[in-house]
């Protein structure tokens, strides 16, 4: 009796979770294949940011017309085994969709172990084969799997054996070499003989800066390359501006753009809005206090970005972060501008920075 | 002769086609994760695994008690705190007594001040007061904060 009370004490109180249902409105799969023909434009897509892509910033991009959203970089290591880790890097709601959660991983047992904990959650999940942090790559995540074929190609079968089309699986690469990248098509290739539902491609290699311009001929050989495997891809870098989502969707020939620096200064930039608008800052306050559980340092780096991308006038920026609290933020805000709160006439509706003084 | 559960390296360590700075674990055992990786001294650390059983725990927690607080999160979720709630949490830990300040600031956002500040007066502050006498006064910014939150919901 005792060994079976002990072996009852091993059984999991669940059985597996199924992965959350894919429907036309939330398939990111289908959203990417169908946005050209659909609205004229590429799908748009929110890349993953390292701190910043917490959910009230996704909800933020997902009402300023971004089709789909990234959470940040999931440590699939540390989520598999650290309550707090996982409080830290993922919460949701019913609006967060589609969702796209992003794993960094340097083995395939903890990511299907991720993946079955977080795909009653989301929409798809993606692994992060691009981040270039050095801590990241010494462990073997992020950009060094893209010189680690066979693992990336175990990971997508082993995950699209498992699922197949019930969970959408993304590999976001980065290019090995520049102008005719042929390892990275070839591994593309290989990915999607192993079942990859889209590949978004940034076009920079490991070592290349963000102040360098993007290889879009890089993306296009590879999208060219693949035009065979019905694998949908997406072009990411250097996206700020909607001329610049059309511009390069037009060069590529890509289904989807993603842009993550260009949205971090204006959410709203899939809005067509070139500049970040005034009503876009008192939308993410409202997020932000709505929502709960953001670090305010986190907040004011928002903040800073969006009023530096607004233009505003200096001496404010250099307040900014030198505020304490939400509290604090808002006494700031109202001071200084005419800002409204959530509920008031006129609420995010502004485009122009409303001074007082 | 190769350790149960051990897999070939996916590619070598040395291998030449492969950045000296990149990293290319070596899974030791596919039941638990548990992985070599190179350290940039060159040294070869061992990333400890998971057990099954270890895993599944944390699943269930996830799925179970933690789903309300991962998934709970629409638009609103703030106007069923209670904030008494809140406060039967262990005080001691940060996260814990950031809530009970997020919901302060939500309160105060939406208009309700006269609410905010007797929920200071009467639960917050007298809380806050005694768990920052045991934390030997390192909740300095934390209690300038209720006092700033008070005079705002005065105003």
């Amino acid at each position: 009796m005792e060994a079976v009370a002990k072996d009852l004490e091993k059984l999991s109180l669940f059985e597996p979770l199924e992965p959350k249902p894919l429907t036309k409105v939330n398939d990111p799969l289908h959203i990417i294949k169908t946005r050209l023909t659909t609205h004229g434009r590429p799908a748009t897509i929110s890349g993953p940011m390292v701190r910043y892509s917490k959910l009230a910033f996704r909800q933020l991009c997902h009402y300023y017309d971004t089709d789909i959203v990234y959470t940040p970089m999931i440590l699939a290591r540390e989520f598999v085994r650290n309550k707090n880790a996982r409080i830290s890097d993922f919460t949701t709601n019913k609006e967060d969709t589609p969702v796209i959660a992003q794993v960094g991983v340097n083995n395939t047992t903890d990511l299907l172990r991720v993946v079955e904990m977080i795909c009653p959650y989301v929409d798809g999940i993606g692994v992060n084969c691009g981040c270039p942090i050095k801590e990241q790559v010494r462990e073997g995540i992020g950009c060094a799997l893209i010189y680690n074929e066979d693992l990336m190609v175990d990971m997508v079968d082993k995950v699209k054996t498992k699922y197949g089309n019930k969970l959408r699986m993304e590999m976001k690469i980065r290019i090995h070499e520049h102008e005719i990248p042929e390892r990275t098509l070839k591994l593309c290739e290989r990915l999607c003989n192993a079942g990859v539902d889209w590949i978004t491609v940034h076009g920079r290699l490991k070592g290349t800066r963000s102040s360098q311009p993007v290889d879009l001929n890089a993306i296009k050989y590879i999208i060219d390359g693949l035009k065979g495997k019905n694998v949908p891809v997406v072009a990411n870098g250097d996206c700020f501006t909607v001329s610049d989502m059309i511009r390069i969707q037009a060069f590529t020939g890509a289904h989807g753009v993603m842009s993550a620096r260009g949205l971090l200064n204006n959410p709203a930039l899939f809005a067509g809005f070139d500049k970040c608008p005034w009503g876009c800052l008192e939308r993410f306050i409202y997020y932000c206090i709505d929502i709960g559980g953001l670090p305010i340092q986190l907040i004011l780096h928002h903040v800073y970005c969006m009023l530096e991308n607004m233009q505003v006038l200096k001496r404010y920026l250099k307040q900014i972060m030198s505020l304490q609290s939400m509290v604090e933020l808002l006494m700031w805000l109202e001071s200084n501008f005419h800002f409204k709160r959530f509920g008031q006439s006129e609420f995010a509706t502004g485009i122009e920075i409303p001074y007082k003084n | 002769m190769m350790d149960r559960g051990r897999t070939q390296s996916p590619t070598k360590m040395n291998d030449q086609s492969i950045p000296r700075s990149v990293t290319t674990p070596v899974t030791l055992d596919s039941d638990t994760g548990e992985v070599a990786v190179k350290k940039a001294s060159g040294k070869v650390r061992v990333r400890r695994g998971q057990t099954p059983q270890e895993y599944e725990t944390q699943r269930d927690q996830f799925w179970g008690e933690d789903s309300q607080e991962v998934t709970g999160l629409s638009s609103g979720w703030m106007a069923n705190i209670n904030i008494d709630d809140l406060l039967s949490h262990d005080m001691l830990v940060k996260q814990e007594r950031q809530r009970v300040v997020d919901y302060l600031t939500w309160l105060y956002y939406h208009g309700k001040t006269s609410e905010c500040l007797q929920l200071i007066q009467e639960k917050v502050a007298p809380t806050f007061t005694e768990v920052n006498l045991t934390l030997k006064g390192k909740m300095k910014k934390e209690m300038a904060l209720l006092e700033t939150l008070s005079v705002q919901c005065q105003q």
